[in-house]
């Protein structure tokens, strides 16, 4: 970072630049049941990142993943991750929404997250596809179509073990001086696209927070590290951060979810009472 | 052709074997894989082993238009391919899910971690600069693609020298190595994979073998320089269980051995390039040198590796163990706590040797001969008990039973 930013950052009172504090999260906005001939879908906003998920299933293996599970007892789970072509917000356009390296591995990735949580003994010989589309590019859109595919699982009634969160801590500025008392020492949580490109290093955690308070309890299913240097010493530290920033959207979708089946099983706990 | 799956008996084994804190090739658990570098005639040309596992990188230049978004930068492509030649289930050709996380994980850990100068690469600003491509083709697979190729991958980096360029007003010129010394590439710093993988029962072992990667359950994967910075960082599940948090726990094991290993290759790249620089002849550490000659097949190897728990005790009786066999063996002391069954080279038969083969010697047919004689004899003992048994049966069960072989035959 130039010298000129961090005069900024200074003048910020230790904000960032969207004006959050270090270990806040973005503004979230939860739709679940978007489509009609889904079995589960959910659409999830983190700020300007913006994704939707379908799921399909348990139905009859069919395709490349039955023929190449085709000895599998236990249930398949196929994922695909896709970009659209106008997510990004510079302009500029991707060439292909999908098949390109880095879609493949987020596609196996999303399904290792996801064979962590669903509970695939229920569904011997089974298959479920998860389809995730992200519309508009802003930081984290991986941990975010995490969190997205988990709601439309919810959505779908398919029973899982706990939600599985995703969150990034990234450390802006990795070559700064070593400020304990600063906040940004630590990382922040839920980079935005600035954050993520800005020479330091970020972290994208799926955990499994469970509904234990201790945010440091969470059980990290995978990590990965991208950008440039951290030293071993500040690993830590980041990692604990991701971690807080797992309970706290876990908190908050477990919330959504709630409200969200109050809302829509109303009526029928209305006919129920008048059957009664 | 399919991937063989693995049985319960061999995957309980290897559990039991980790319990045990012991492995299959007599390694600690947090112990890694002798490595090897040999260099090609060319530069940035280089076979790197890790154990039995093998990776061919090759670095190639061309000049190309810079991306627009970085017009000031050259480019870096890294490429892994895993072809049937290294294990029979790859498929040649095709992006495999293994494929693309190699390839993401050696991107991640080169290319993310902005390792090589890429500013110097380019020539004309937004029109012309170095596009560097790194191919690295995997030989032989026994665990652990990721570190050899990142060891590969670096190394020929490393090694790799790019043609000097001059550039007037309109045009320039690439100078071919015999008008100006080529230039190597400016490297900031030097990021290598270490994997871990984790099993059932919590213990965490480093670089595993390929069986070992069948059975273990997460799998861990560090990019990590010398000065103990993190350039790249995965961790997955392999299978459906959970185990323990293993990254705080092993992470300074970690960056303890990219210490070791980014010094290791630093020197075998200075050796060479410096043989290079004086143009001599250098007869070690190209690539005629890994190929063995002791062996018949490159594969196969009389070393049998042996796993002392403690070698010092052992000493006194090392001189007993010397008289049993036969001369033309030597065991070699590797590392403390592990030696090699090593046959001598002079006593070989490609190098004049006695012929070790027992194939059609006249020796062998004695032997043979007089296996069948033991073998006739056994029969007969034998016949001799049935009958015995057929007689007694008759009159009396008890004594048939507590009749014995010995009792026979006396």
């Amino acid at each position: 970072m130039l010298e000129g930013d961090q005069d900024q950052e200074e003048d910020q009172g230790g904000l960032r630049n969207d004006g959050r504090r270090a270990a806040e999260l973005r503004k979230i906005r939860v739709r679940m049941g978007v489509f009609g001939q889904a079995d589960g879908s959910a659409y999830l906003e983190q700020g300007n990142t913006k994704i939707l998920v379908a799921v399909y299933g348990p139905h009859q293996p069919r395709g490349s993943a039955a023929r190449a599970g085709g000895k599998n007892v236990g249930g398949i789970i196929n994922c695909q991750y896709s970009t659209a072509v106008f997510s990004f917000s510079a302009g500029e356009r991707k060439r292909r929404p999908r098949g390109d390296r880095k879609s493949i591995e987020k596609s196996l990735q999303l399904r290792r997250a996801m064979e962590s949580i669903i509970q695939l003994d229920l569904y011997p010989r089974s298959q479920i596809d998860v389809f995730v589309e992200v519309l508009q590019i802003d930081g984290s859109e991986y941990c975010v179509a995490v969190n997205a595919a988990t709601l439309a699982l919810i959505d779908a009634g398919i029973p899982i073990k706990d939600y599985a969160i995703g969150c990034t801590a990234s450390l802006i500025d990795s070559t700064s001086k070593n400020d304990e008392d600063s906040s940004h020492a630590a990382g922040v949580v839920d980079a935005t696209y600035m954050e993520e490109c800005s020479p330091g290093a970020t972290l994208s955690i799926i955990a499994l927070p469970g509904s234990s308070n201790d945010a440091t309890k969470g059980l990290v299913v995978v990590a990965q590290g991208a950008g440039q240097r951290l030293h071993l010493s500040r690993l830590e530290a980041l990692r604990n951060r991701a971690l807080c920033g797992c309970r706290d959207i876990r908190n908050i979708l477990d919330r959504a979810v709630r409200q969200h089946l109050t809302v829509h099983s109303q009526p029928s706990f209305s006919t129920l009472h008048v059957i009664d | 052709m399919r991937e063989v799956i693995l049985s319960h008996c061999e995957k309980n084994f290897v559990n039991k074997a980790i319990d045990k804190e012991t492995r299959l090739d007599g390694r600690q658990l947090l112990e890694a894989r002798p490595v090897n570098i040999h260099f090609g005639s060319n530069w940035g040309c280089c076979i790197v082993s890790l154990g039995r596992t093998k990776a061919i990188a090759q670095v190639s230049c061309d000049i190309q238009k810079p991306k627009a978004s970085r017009p000031n930068e050259g480019m870096l492509h890294i490429n892994v391919e895993l072809n049937p030649m290294a294990a029979p289930f790859f498929e040649a050709g095709r992006q495999s899910d293994p494929s693309v996380q190699i390839n993401r994980q050696l991107e991640r850990c080169l290319k993310d971690s902005k390792c090589i100068d890429l500013e110097s690469l380019c020539i004309v600003a937004d029109k012309k600069a170095w596009n560097l491509r790194v191919d690295i083709n995997i030989i032989n697979h026994d665990g652990n693609l990721v570190d050899c190729a990142s060891i590969a991958a670096l190394a020929a980096l490393m090694h790799f020298h790019r043609p000097d360029v001059s550039s007037s007003e309109e045009e320039i010129i690439i100078h071919s190595f015999a008008e100006k010394d080529p230039l190597p590439l400016t490297i900031y710093h030097h990021p290598v994979c270490i994997s871990f993988l984790v099993f059932e029962n919590g213990n965490t072992i480093m670089d595993p073998t390929y069986l070992e990667e069948k059975v273990g359950v997460a799998q861990l994967t560090m990019g990590i320089n010398s000065y103990r910075e993190l350039c790249s960082l995965d961790f997955n599940y392999l299978t459906r269980t959970s185990v323990a948090d293993v990254i705080p726990t092993i992470s300074n094991q970690a960056a303890n051995y990219a210490a070791e290993l980014v010094s290791l290759i630093k020197e075998s790249v200075r050796q060479d390039v410096e043989a290079r620089y004086k143009k001599e002849v250098k007869n070690f550490g190209r690539f005629e040198n890994c190929i063995a000659t002791d062996k018949l097949t490159a594969m196969f190897t009389d070393k049998i590796p042996i796993k002392l728990s403690s070698w010092g005790k052992m000493d006194d009786r090392e001189d007993e163990i010397m008289e049993d066999q036969k001369e033309n063996e030597q065991i070699i002391k590797i590392n403390k706590n592990s030696a090699e069954l090593l046959l001598l080279k002079g006593d070989l038969f490609g190098n004049g040797g006695v012929n070790t083969w027992q194939n059609d010697s006249s020796s062998d047919d004695e032997e043979e001969s007089s296996d069948e004689v033991v073998m006739v004899e056994e029969t007969k003992t034998k016949c001799h008990v049935l009958d015995d048994i057929e007689l007694s049966e008759d009159s009396e069960e008890e004594e048939t039973q507590n009749m014995t072989k010995d009792d026979i035959q006396t």
